[in-house]
């Protein structure tokens, strides 16, 4: 990456700021008003312990359910986002880093008027653990939906079980040591960690907590209406006064066309747009809108197919990497709205490292390297989706690394499919005819190297790089610094086997109304903690 | 022209005629070429007289009727001329005040009588509208006078046929309907094309005696467009014989059918079959019309023509008086030099 | 007529259940189910997949799934929602009824544009009224809803700035009926673009045929006034086919109205089916589109029972 590049999006980010900040130096923080944004896909599934969507889980998270470890989403400069108290006020780790004590917030309250205790924690782990694998009988509120969702994250950490040690202490005992575990409550992937009422539970039944959302977080949750909006309102008895809600409501519309949000926002009956069309930016910058971005977990990634004769040669899967100009496309094909991937690390991963440089774009040596592999000509398939959530312009993208391949002396083919019968298809094992295949993803949790580098994860063509035990051993390193260090190892590891590769990281921006004040740019998925975001004068 | 004059005066004794035609020409202009489907026509009816206009298929007998009401569908077009219904020119009239002359003034009786009536409107409803607009009624008095006019043209169970749709009456029925609209139009003229020709011979006798009653009754004039000789014996006054867009002859009924004088009108009554004989009907002559697009030069028959002299192919015979009140347009009729000359002609 | 209506309806039920069990098949075939879907990240996680799975019931056979829900619907039930926890019916109940805001607006457009429009072109044919408008008339038949939506939004939300151009109203106007009609204008006038051109054109040529019939002759022989010939005589005649054109294009306004819906936001049926079916959704799929084909149907059968009875000769045959 350019230095130049660097600047480019530094100086925007700071224009913006700047701008924003001249504004709300001049004013003071006024409540009231209805906030509305317009998000780019369906709510679906709201219920905070089996939401997958991070769509969804953006708004529920944060807003309506807290977690007990909340990322610093008003900080927007440091990266990672820093870990600081949500529900819990701290923490304490055992020697062996087995048992994580969490230390309550007193006086919270749910939207319901009962209070947050330390029993209420345990309720909503159980709801959703399956405390058979452990050898136990499951709690009677034990939910088979959310145990899908959310058993994941706690087979990875290895829990064994939660205990209140007193109103306002929790104990979670793992059997091993887990060193992402804190951040992993800050998390929106599958089955995020939000504590909800459970006596809300109790009372509407397992499946009917989404129709009745109870949480103790800034918003209370009125009404969804499917395939149209959800309604929060503030929650006057807020625990935490430097977080409570400004605004009255908070809206979220669900618009799935950009252009239709996109004329919302003009005519002024939405203030956010969540995923703009990135060649629209430039003419609603004109026109007075305010861009918001900032760095992500995201990654657009590659995946080599293992069963790709040509890959066996790994002179022909480093001609690829150095063939793609990923700077390129995140400047000039993406007008800025990407940075180049460098590392197979997430950039706000706590293990990334500024200076990490992926394979060099080098047109010429990818030549070579497919002359000296006498592979020159060999047909790539380069396999994308239509749309999806995360996949920018993949058709655009998928497009311009063809012409990239095509230059450095492969045939390259492309293949597009519907978005969900494309990862249906990817995780149903790689399409022999597909060569390169591309997914979006990444965490700032560095338990996002499993995703695709642990054996067990990896779906039938995706190649085992033999980094799965590393992963594991790290993960359970007790020292953090020790435990960056060797995901770093083993990024780079990932990176010199030439099985995958980072095209770009999303900036994913965001279009804001002029009147809108005090929006953060969270560096991870949930964006848009706007508790404390105000409308203006505009 | 002195046709008219002299027949009114052989009937009337009045001076002016109900209807005056002179020189109507009316064409169809189609994309290829002009049909010239009336040519410069003169015809006049007097009130009380029934003229029948006589001529093979396409000789333009409707396009005349329907341009006097000014009814030409397009591409159909009054070229010139001059319609006169009791001295108002009505080429000269624009729609509206066209739309006041039809009924009350002249009004057309037609060929297919189930498909003039509006297949969604019970009879009743139809008959009284008409009643209702021409002669100014309430709906109850129109109702009581469409009963009158219709028992006038002797409909059997009225209230049936009031009630009834017009699919769901016979032919004949529906012609009666017809009638008695016209009738309560009182048309000082009325213009009837073919109004039995559809019908099988016993209606089509009764409903020419109930047309020749209502006719009588209230001493309208009428054009009668038929192809059938019984008819014009039994209906006409006088009748008028059209080839190819022209009157070709003209003449008090009993004359023209005893003793006809154009070559064509002789030639049709020569092909109908004698009294007594089944059908009656005009048969077609042998040889086809001229073609509208290519019309002969000088007579329009001579292509046909028996007696055709070389004279006939150069210039177009006039309409002349060959005898009083009667007239043809054949050069080798009449008292005109010319055509005693070109008899000479040996060959 | 009792004869007619039981074989039209036993028809109809039969295509539907046809159209059901497609469907059904359809799902199959395409890769990708629910559980693969609310699961997102961790659909490649075969163990959550699985659970998941036998959560939702789609470890059974397929044709016990169908067989099951088959069942359900028998005894009036749709089903449930597993995304959002709802019973379907609930959920397309909601909808239609949005769907029939637009539906009922878009009916309002296609009936006071595409009649007037056919009537005028027609009395005045050949005049540059009925050249021009027919011209646009066939120009818009050949513009994809699609297309034509994005220029309305364009040219009435952008640019002039006039009306607003998604959802189906304002959470900033406190008038919510004057709001919701405000909002209908561009996503009704969208939807009942081709039907209003199908409209204009069935009027216009049946109207232009009806006003040479005889039977038009023969009223104007009589002296009937002109306004009574086309207002009562006229229009009496072309009721039948205008109704049943209507019928059918108020069965393809159902359809029409899905793109619609999807550019307006607008929150319908249309958009609740589209969504359902990339969420892999069966029963809100299966749901929405039975009964988009019974209203469809029903249409389809209450303009054939309308012009039937509008028709005396028709009327009697049946
Ligand atoms: N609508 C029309 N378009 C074009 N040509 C027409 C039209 N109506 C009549 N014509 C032509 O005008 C000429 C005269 O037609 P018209 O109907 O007056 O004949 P007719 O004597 O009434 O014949 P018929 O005995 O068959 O009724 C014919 O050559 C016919 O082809
Ligand atoms: S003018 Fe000549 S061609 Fe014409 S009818 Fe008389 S004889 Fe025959
Ligand atoms: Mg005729």
């Amino acid at each position: 990456m350019s230095l130049l590049n660097k600047l480019g999006i530094t100086a925007i980010g700071a224009v913006a700021a700047v701008a924003l900040a001249g504004i709300a130096a001049a004013e003071e923080p006024r409540e009231g008003g209805t906030l509305i944004a317009a998000n780019e896909a369906e709510l679906g599934e709201l219920d905070p312990h089996i939401t997958c969507a991070t769509s969804s889980a953006r708004w529920v998270m944060n807003h309506i359910a807290e977690p007990l470890v909340q990322q610093d989403m008003t900080d927007e400069g440091s990266i990672p986002p820093p870990l600081i108290p949500g529900l819990a006020q701290s923490w304490d780790v055992s020697e062996d880093g087995k048992v994580y004590t969490f230390h309550l917030q007193q006086g919270v309250k749910f939207h319901d008027g009962t209070d947050f205790t330390a029993d209420d924690v345990v309720y909503n782990v159980y709801r959703q653990f399956d405390q058979t694998t452990v050898g136990r009988e499951n709690a009677p509120h034990f939910y088979e939906a959310a145990a899908a969702a959310a058993g994941w994250r706690w087979d990875i950490a290895g829990l064994d079980f939660v205990e209140a040690v007193d109103d306002h202490t929790v104990n979670f005992h793992l059997s091993h040591p887990f060193n992402p575990f804190l951040r992993m409550f800050t998390q929106t992937d599958c089955g995020p960690m939000g504590i909800i009422s459970p006596e809300s539970v109790e009372k509407y039944g397992n499946d009917g907590v989404q129709a009745n959302m109870i949480g103790t977080g800034p918003f209370k949750f009125i009404e969804r209406v499917p395939g149209d909006y959800m309604v929060l309102e503030r929650f006057d008895d807020y625990w935490k006064e430097e977080w409570r809600a400004l605004v009255d409501r908070l809206v979220i519309l669900v618009m799935p066309d950009v252009a239709a949000r996109q004329a919302a926002l003009r005519a002024g009956e939405a203030h956010i747009v969540i995923a703009p069309d990135p060649d629209s930016l430039p003419k609603l910058v004109e026109e007075g809108f305010v861009i918001s971005k900032g760095t992500m977990p995201h990654i657009w990634t590659v995946s080599f197919n293992e069963h790709e004769a040509a890959f066996a040669d790994e002179r022909v899967r480093l001609a690829v990497h150095h063939a793609i100009d990923r700077e390129g496309m995140a400047n000039q094909l993406l007008d800025g709205t990407a940075l180049p991937g460098e590392s197979w690390l997430s950039r706000t991963s706590e293990a990334f490292k500024e200076e990490d440089r992926w394979h060099a774009y080098d047109p010429a040596k990818a030549r070579a390297l497919l002359e000296e592999a006498g592979a020159l000509g060999t047909k790539i398939v380069f396999a994308t989706s239509t749309s999806g959530s995360g996949q920018m312009q993949p058709a655009k993208m998928a497009e311009w690394i063809q012409r990239n391949l095509i230059d450095a002396g492969f045939d390259a083919e492309i293949q597009l499919m519907e978005w969900n019968a494309y990862i249906a298809k990817f995780f149903e094992g790689f399409d022999p005819e597909w060569s390169l295949v591309q997914m979006s993803w990444g965490w700032t949790a560095a338990y996002w190297l499993d995703m695709f580098l642990n054996p067990g994860n990896q779906p039938d063509g995706m190649m085992d790089v033999g980094v799965g035990d590393a992963i594991t051993a790290a993960h359970q390193m007790t020292d953090p610094a020790a435990a960056n260090e060797a995901y770093h190892a083993i990024a780079e590891q990932v990176k010199a086997s030439g099985w995958f590769m980072p095209i770009v990281n999303d900036t994913a921006p965001i279009v804001l109304s002029p009147c809108v004040r005090d929006y953060p740019h969270v560096s991870d998925w949930q964006t848009g903690f706007v508790a404390r975001t105000w409308l203006g004068d505009c | 022209m002195a046709s008219s004059v002299g027949n009114e005066e052989e009937k009337n004794g009045t001076a002016e005629p109900v209807l005056r035609v002179r020189g109507l020409t009316t064409h169809f202009e189609l994309s290829s070429h002009t049909v010239r489907a009336v040519d410069g026509i003169d015809l006049d009816v007097a009130r009380g007289q029934t003229v029948c206009l006589v001529g093979e298929s396409g000789s333009g007998k409707s396009a005349t009727g329907l341009s006097i009401l000014r009814l030409v569908p397009s591409p159909g077009r009054i070229v010139s001329g001059e319609i006169s219904l009791n001295g108002v020119n009505l080429l000269d009239l624009d729609a509206k005040e066209m739309e006041r002359v039809r009924g009350p003034e002249v009004t057309m009786v037609f060929q297919h009588p189930r498909a003039a009536l509006d297949p969604y409107f019970r009879i009743g409803d139809q008959v009284t509208e008409t009643a209702a607009i021409q002669m100014g009624l309430s709906r109850r008095q129109a109702h009581e006078t469409a009963r009158e006019h219709l028992a006038a043209v002797h409909v059997s169970q009225i209230d049936r046929i009031t009630r009834a749709y017009p699919h769901q009456l016979s032919g004949g029925e529906c012609q009666r309907v017809m009638i008695a609209m016209a009738l309560l139009c009182r048309p000082k003229l009325l213009i009837a094309d073919e109004p039995t020709s559809a019908l099988d011979a016993k209606v089509q006798s009764d409903l020419l005696d109930v047309l020749r009653e209502v006719t009588e009754e209230y001493e309208m004039a009428v054009i009668l467009i038929t192809h059938d000789i019984g008819v014009v014996e039994r209906m006409a006054d006088r009748v008028a014989v059209m080839y190819a867009g022209r009157i070709v002859e003209e003449g008090a009924a009993r004359d023209v059918l005893s003793s006809p004088q154009h070559p064509y009108t002789l030639g049709l009554m020569n092909s109908v079959p004698k009294v007594g004989q089944r059908s009656r009907r005009l048969q077609q002559l042998d040889g086809q019309p001229p073609d509208p697009a290519a019309m002969p030069p000088g007579c329009r028959f001579a292509p046909r023509c028996a007696e055709r002299v070389p004279h006939c192919s150069e210039v177009e015979p006039e309409l002349r008086p060959v005898a009083p009140g009667r007239f043809a347009r054949c050069h080798l009729r009449g008292d005109a030099p010319m055509a005693a000359e070109e008899r000479a002609v040996p060959g | 007529m009792v004869r007619f209506l039981a074989k039209r309806t036993v028809l109809a039920l039969f295509t539907l259940w046809g159209v059901t069990v497609l469907i059904f098949i359809l799902f199959q075939a395409l890769p990708g189910d629910a559980a693969i879907s609310l699961l997102g990240s961790q659909a490649g996680n075969p163990e959550a997949v699985a659970r998941m799975r036998s959560y939702l019931g789609l470890d059974r056979p397929a044709y016990i799934q169908y067989f099951v829900w088959l069942g359900d619907l028998l005894q009036g039930d749709l089903g449930q929602s597993a995304r959002f926890d709802q019973p379907v019916s609930k959920l397309i109940l909601d909808k239609a009824l949005n769907s029939i805001i637009l539906l009922v607006g878009s009916a309002v457009v296609m009936f006071s544009v595409g009649i007037p429009l056919g009537i005028v072109a027609a009395l005045r044919e050949r005049s540059l009224f009925d050249r021009i408008g027919m011209g646009v008339i066939i120009v818009l038949g050949m513009v994809p809803v699609f297309w034509f939506g994005l220029l309305l939004i364009y040219l009435f939300a952008l640019v002039l700035d006039v009306l607003p151009a998604s959802r189906m109203y304002s959470f900033h106007d406190s008038n919510r009926t004057l709001s919701i009609l405000v909002h209908l204008v561009l996503p009704a006038i969208t939807t009942a673009a081709i039907s209003i051109t199908i409209l204009a054109r069935v009027t216009r040529a049946s109207l232009l045929e009806t006003l040479e019939a005889p039977f038009m002759q023969a009223l104007i022989a009589r002296g009937i006034p002109v306004r009574r010939r086309i207002w009562r005589h006229a229009m009496r005649n072309i009721l039948p086919i205008m109704v049943n054109v209507s019928g059918l294009q108020i069965g393809w306004l159902f359809s029409g109205a899905i793109f619609t819906e999807v550019i307006f936001s607008w929150p319908g049926i249309g958009r609740l089916i589209y969504d359902a079916v990339s969420a892999r959704d069966v029963p809100v799929a299966l749901g929405g589109i039975l009964v988009v084909g019974a209203l469809f149907v029903l249409a389809n059968l209450a303009a054939d029972v309308a012009t039937a009875s509008l028709d005396p000769r028709r009327r009697e045959a049946m």
